[in-house]
């Protein structure tokens, strides 16, 4: 999948987007791309992830989900890549959901120009993804 | 299809190209030749979500009750035009 300037959200960013307080970057980030034309794009794997630590917190998130021509833009886990995903967290000799995440990420946006927002740089590394730390530097 | 197929359409019609590409899982050059009318078909509603874009950011700004003029979001914000300017740069890299 080759996107030219979409930006890929992972659950740590997801998180933040619906925790952050102050600074609030992840939603700066947002509205950034949303004012400027830019796809956000949301893993399956990356939602389950991020659901899972907000624990039903979601409010934000779900706002901006659940309108099918809303802002972002979920990549699905199908008979197209569900399989790969799998096969490629196998891989990886982990299968928690970080780690399947990961592993869909991996498989969506490897060898392509489309950035990986995170505030978990180090899951990538070995990854041939394009990964931008949002932490502050 | 060549890759100035998707860079010679409108800013509009991109969007809505690498927004089907993403759901369908296709190749953006599979849409890039496709009319304007045939993505308006394929993305109902999408052409006017990004024509609205600036709406949805300020909808989400009140929804969260965030003053886009408070000196702290605008520190938030010049931090994001830095990240993604700094995201364009990986893209050019990459290009490279």
């Amino acid at each position: 999948m080759s996107l030219p300037h979409a930006l890929l959200l992972d659950s740590s960013f997801l998180v933040a987007y619906e925790r952050e307080l102050s600074p609030r970057l992840a939603q700066a980030v947002v509205v950034n791309a949303i004012t400027t034309g830019r796809l956000l794009i949301v893993p399956a794997a990356s939602l389950v992830a991020a659901g899972a630590e907000l624990g039903g917190q979601h409010p934000d998130l779900s706002w901006v989900l659940n309108d099918p021509t809303g802002p972002m833009q979920v990549l699905a886990l199908s008979a197209t890549n569900a399989l790969e995903t799998g096969e490629q967290a196998a891989h990886a000799g982990s299968l928690d959901l970080v780690a399947l995440e990961v592993a869909q990420i991996v498989v969506e946006a490897a060898g392509s120009p489309t950035a990986v927002m995170t505030y978990e740089p180090k899951r990538y590394v070995g990854c041939s993804v394009q990964v931008m730390d949002m932490q502050p530097r | 299809m060549t890759a100035s197929a998707f860079a010679d359409r409108s800013p509009a019609d991109q969007y809505l190209v690498q927004r089907i590409a993403a759901r369908d899982q296709v190749d953006i050059e599979s849409l890039a030749a496709l009319p304007a009318h045939e993505l308006d078909r394929l993305l109902p509603g999408g052409r006017a979500a990004y024509e609205n874009r600036k709406q949805v950011a300020a909808a989400l700004l009140a929804r969260r009750g965030i003053d886009p003029d408070a000196p702290d979001y605008q520190a938030a914000d010049a931090q994001a035009r830095d990240i993604l300017s700094r995201v364009d740069q990986l893209g050019a890299g990459h290009a490279a």
